[in-house]
């Protein structure tokens, strides 16, 4: 396509600039920012790495640290452990196995105000229907109110509940393009159901089963709906995640400064995240020529 | 990529290169595939246009008219709306609606996220918003950069009998000279109380000490001949809190915005929250309160009594929101035993309506202001529940016949003290108040570490 | 023989429990909404859960009445919506051709940069945005919204693109070229009719995500551009005792259109997953 010239840069550049312009402008601003101390009607001045270490001072930042790490690897791993053993048991491919998908994936297209008006109203302890399940069965109530573990459990699952469709959807079109031929193999030479699972459904379903728990890290780790809408962080600011933190330096606290440290801590965790992944994917997709 | 054996919608998706038709050509299940293809992209280019043309119909119709119609958008409490237009006093507006041929836009919200949207707003270069209601506890001189000077308003336009507005409420708002907002409404707090269930537990009048309220408390939490839970008592925000403390004698942060304390009085006050909790008469739900839920709860029938603003009592007893409309009697918050005062210190606070900066069409915003401001629009808010800004306000006989506490309320509006006094830092050390209490209540923290852990926070922030 | 006939027949049975355990926790909750928008709000507090009630439409009616301006904000979501629907999708076609078309270290780097700026969490870019996008004279506008929801999905827009456009040979580009077609009637009568499909997969992401998005919404929107889930979230924290029939009948308008166009394109949504994240 060497005749194209100027073309291909025209077309790639609506892309291109919404992204420049929406995240990477941004973000170097906010790069900057955090280098400065900033507020309403104050003048910014530059203060170096004190936002950093008030950021690192603060027992609240390192409990909102805690929080998404527990939540986070909570919420991944049981989706992760959902997905599939629901991929495990789903029908031969067909009408009936339509029908199941798409009631599987009916949870992905509820927006997360919905969803806490939903965790909200069942776990009521008055009204709600699986708190008077809980209290009928004899196990002990959720406290979401009152207890911070007990919040961060309605976290999770109510956030597993809006997600694991997601991981589903790639861990079962993983598997749905297995070849039929090695479960034969298998099966000839004794392998029981759990044997051919570990050793061959598992090893062939790595690739996309670390692209589903790289992208779900990714993304939960940005969790504020949920939490903001649930308890605001509380009570007593335990229930806070980085991103309830970020937004209560900025839109309440009106410290511009040290939200802007913590938006580029939240930014250096993500990049941390997703750098083994994307480098190994980096090595396969382009070294192969197309 | 092979058609997998049972999956051809998959294979649908993926085999889309034309010289399928020339294989399809030789096989029927191929040429179908090929049919359904075709005919798949047709549907979706269809959907495509039928979508943009739906939006451009949507935008049209109903985007540019609801941002072109002439309207006012008032950012405030719910209890601004609720006071300014439903009650027994009417709905104030219509007649300003109808005179200015514009529509008004409520945006109501909770304290905290009211103080941070109308921030967020008032920032910007140009906002949306035409009138917001800040409350007394925000009066620093910042806002004199973020809030319109009304003192043109008032010389062109001016509010009937402004004299009658209350001249401390005025000062709060006024920096170098400048008056900056209009006070709207004012509230003292007060201890409400339904008295069918005093009643009920053999207690035949409200309490005198704050000993007797605890105790009080105690017994009004109880399950009821209906089955409902009762709570004994409710505090919903940092000022009902406060008000409780300083009713035990105990103090936050003094009007000279000294750290009152001292560490044992504030020590022994979360000791008696986390008893008043852990016996169930504080509900378990009251870490998710907000502004609202005590009347909320009030009203339902959960609580027996609340620290709440007097002028609430209006909507306890009507009986198109409450379930115990008529029984809901309000009295003083009662002093310690031993403190010699007759009754606690008033808590009290006031909102005031302002107009940002940015703001565009003032003027309209400036006669909505007033409209809401003049004598009788103040009564008639009085009467939908609002603690009226107006000594005149309080001799109306349609007030003085409704309102029983208006003697109490009177004497506080010349001398009640704020809960936490306005300064650069007051919304911080409302937040630090709040996780202390909640951190006391819930035995995060014990008593005396709470307190100590609040003087050594809340004095950094001090001046 | 019979013994492991029988044991194929029990974990046949156990595997039907459990989807059937899987099919009730996926639409028991959206049922719960749907059903409450139509209960009396003394039933919706029913202990244990009324199963059997009679139904009223007061709660819809109470809506239309209280909170109007939640219509307007189903109008505004789906203004927003399509548009920045119609934007990534534009966006990433032509984003996508060129990444699968052309190499070049500038294409296979700026594909990479825009996957890997997409990693950074939206919320940190609301902080300086808020007051850039209030100096161009962009707050509270649709305009604002689509932009930056298309940002976030052009990306994997893009990747999805590119994975469908491998699919199209070169040839048949080349072919056309060849007979003396310029590269604009190529792209728009031969390339992209046959990458509708990727179009649809990559459209299926962003509708969903704009529908339902809060945070930029709540954010970013004040008035005038306020749309249904930011409205939804205010109805929850204003609602007293007697609101929560109207909150559910809100919810439920937000939530059963996305529910059936979900339950009509998924199989989109799983060719999208397959195509933006596997090889090829």
């Amino acid at each position: 396509m060497r005749r194209l010239g100027l073309v291909p840069y025209l077309m790639t550049a609506p892309a291109n600039t919404l992204v420049g312009l929406f995240i990477l402008l941004p973000a170097a601003c906010v790069l900057a920012l955090s280098f400065m101390q900033s507020s309403y009607g104050l003048a910014v001045t530059f203060v170096g790495l004190e936002n950093y270490t008030k950021l690192l001072h603060d027992r609240y930042f390192w409990r909102s640290a805690l929080n998404t790490f527990i939540v986070v690897n909570a919420i991944v791993y049981l989706e992760l452990l959902l997905a599939l053993g629901l991929t495990g048991v789903m029908p031969p491919p067909g009408p009936l196995c339509r029908i199941i998908i798409s009631i599987i994936i009916l949870p992905y297209a509820v927006s997360e105000v919905v969803g806490v008006l939903i965790i909200k109203y069942m776990f009521d302890p008055g009204a709600g229907v699986i708190a008077y399940w809980l209290h009928a069965l004899g196990l002990p109530e959720l406290a979401w109110t009152t207890r911070p573990g007990d919040a961060l459990v309605l976290v999770i699952l109510l956030t597993v509940w809006l997600h694991m469709p997601f991981t589903f959807l790639i861990v079962y079109t993983a598997r749905l393009g297995l070849p039929a031929e090695l479960y034969e193999a298998a099966r000839t030479d004794g392998a029981g159901a759990w044997q051919r699972f570990r050793h061959v459904t598992l090893p062939l379903l790595m690739p996309a089963i670390l692209v589903a728990v790289a992208f779900r890290y990714i993304f939960a780790f940005r969790l504020f709906p949920e939490v903001w809408l649930l308890t605001q962080g509380g009570p007593a600011r335990q229930t806070e995640v980085l991103a309830v933190y970020l937004y209560k330096c900025a839109f309440r606290y009106y410290d511009f400064g040290l939200a802007s440290a913590t938006a580029w801590a939240m930014v250096i965790l993500s990049l941390l995240i997703a750098a083994p992944y994307f480098r190994s994917m980096h090595r396969r997709r382009f070294d192969s020529a197309r | 990529m092979k058609c997998p054996q049972h999956n051809c919608l998959t294979s649908l998706l993926t085999l889309n290169y034309p010289g399928a038709s020339l294989v399809a050509e030789g096989r029927p299940h191929a040429r179908k595939r090929e049919e359904l293809r075709r005919d798949l992209i047709r549907r979706a280019l269809r959907l495509f246009k039928s979508m943009i043309a739906a939006a451009t119909v949507g935008a049209v119709l109903f985007v540019y008219p609801a941002v072109a119609a002439v309207k006012i958008v008032v950012m405030g409490h719910r209890v601004h709306q609720d006071t300014a237009t439903t009650g027994s006093g009417g709905d104030v507006t219509t007649d300003w609606r109808k005179a200015n041929d514009a529509d008004v836009e409520w945006i109501t919200l909770g304290n905290d996220p009211l103080r941070e949207r109308l921030f967020r707003e008032v920032s910007l270069g140009e906002t949306a918003v035409n009138v917001g209601f800040v409350l007394n506890a925000w009066a620093t001189p910042k806002i004199a950069k973020l809030f319109t000077p009304l003192n043109d308003y008032l010389a062109k336009a001016p509010i009937a009998d402004f004299a009658d507005i209350s001249p401390s409420m005025l000062k709060t708002m006024t920096f170098e000279g400048k008056i900056y907002a209009v006070p709207y409404r004012h509230a003292t707090q007060g201890l409400h109380y339904n008295e069918s269930f005093l009643k009920e537990r053999g207690i035949d009048h409200p309490p005198r000490t704050v000993e007797e309220l605890i105790n009080d408390a105690k017994r009004l939490t109880y399950v009821r001949p209906d089955r409902t839970n009762l709570s004994g008592l409710v505090l919903g925000a940092y000022t009902h809190q406060i008000a409780l403390l300083r009713a035990m004698g105990g103090a936050f942060i003094t009007p000279e915005l000294k750290f009152g304390g001292p560490d044992k009085a504030i020590a022994a006050y979360y000791q008696t929250i986390r008893d008043l909790f852990t016996a169930g008469v504080l509900p378990k739900a009251m870490p998710t309160f907000d502004q609202n839920s005590p009347l909320e709860w009030m009203s339902q029938g959960r609580t027996a009594m609340v620290i709440y603003p007097m002028a609430r009592n209006a909507q306890m007893n009507d009986p198109k929101l409450s379930k115990h409309a008529g029984q809901v009697k309000v009295t003083v918050v009662p002093a310690a035993a031993g403190s010699g005062l007759a009754v606690a210190p008033a808590i009290f606070e006031f909102w005031a309506a302002a107009i940002p900066a940015n703001a565009k069409n003032k003027d309209l915003a400036w006669s909505f202001i007033r409209h809401l401001s003049a004598p009788d629009s103040t009564v008639r808010e009085a009467l939908n529940g609002n603690g009226p800004v107006r000594a005149s306000a309080y001799k109306d006989p349609r007030l003085r016949q409704k309102l029983t506490y208006a003697e109490e309320e009177q004497k506080a509006f010349f001398n009640g003290e704020a809960a936490i006094p306005a300064f650069d830092n007051t919304a911080k050390a409302a937040e630090i108040w709040k996780e202390n209490f909640e951190a006391a209540m819930l035995g995060f923290m014990s008593p005396s570490d709470a307190a100590a852990d609040l003087r050594r926070r809340v004095s950094a922030l001090l001046p | 023989m019979r013994a492991r006939s029988m044991r194929r027949r029990v974990i046949g049975c156990a595997k039907a429990v459990v989807i059937v355990l899987a099919v009730l926790w996926s639409t028991f909750p959206i049922f719960l909404v749907v059903s409450s928008s139509f209960k009396r709000t003394s039933d919706i507090f029913a202990v244990p859960l009324k199963i059997v009630f009679e139904p009223t439409v007061e709660n819809y009616v109470g809506l239309w009445r209280d909170w109007s301006v939640f219509f307007t904000g189903l109008v505004n979501s789906l203004v927003i919506t399509i548009g920045a629907t119609l934007l990534t999708v534009v966006g990433s076609a032509l984003a996508g051709w060129v990444f699968s078309r052309c190499s070049g270290r500038y294409f296979t780097g700026s594909a990479f940069a825009l996957i890997i700026l997409r990693l950074i969490p939206p919320i940190v870019i609301t902080l300086p945005l808020f007051p850039i996008a209030n100096v161009i004279g962009l707050n509270d506008t649709h305009i604002l919204l689509i932009a930056l929801y298309a940002t976030f999905f052009v990306s994997l827009g893009a990747w999805i693109m590119k994975a469908f456009f491998n699919q199209v040979p070169r040839e048949l580009e080349e072919a056309a070229a060849n007979d003396g077609a310029s590269l604009h009637q190529i792209l728009l009568h031969i390339t992209m009719p046959l990458a509708v499909p990727g179009m649809i997969a990559a459209a299926v992401f962003i509708f969903i995500f704009s529908w339902n998005d809060y945070l930029f919404a709540f954010i970013f929107t004040t008035s005038r551009a306020k749309t249904a889930p930011v409205i939804l979230s205010e109805i929850m924290g204003s609602a007293t005792g007697v609101d929560w029939g109207i909150l559910f009948a809100a919810a439920s308008i937000q939530l059963v259109p996305i529910v059936i166009f979900v339950i009509f394109l998924q199989k989109y949504l799983m060719a999208g997953l397959t195509a933006g994240s596997m090889k090829g």
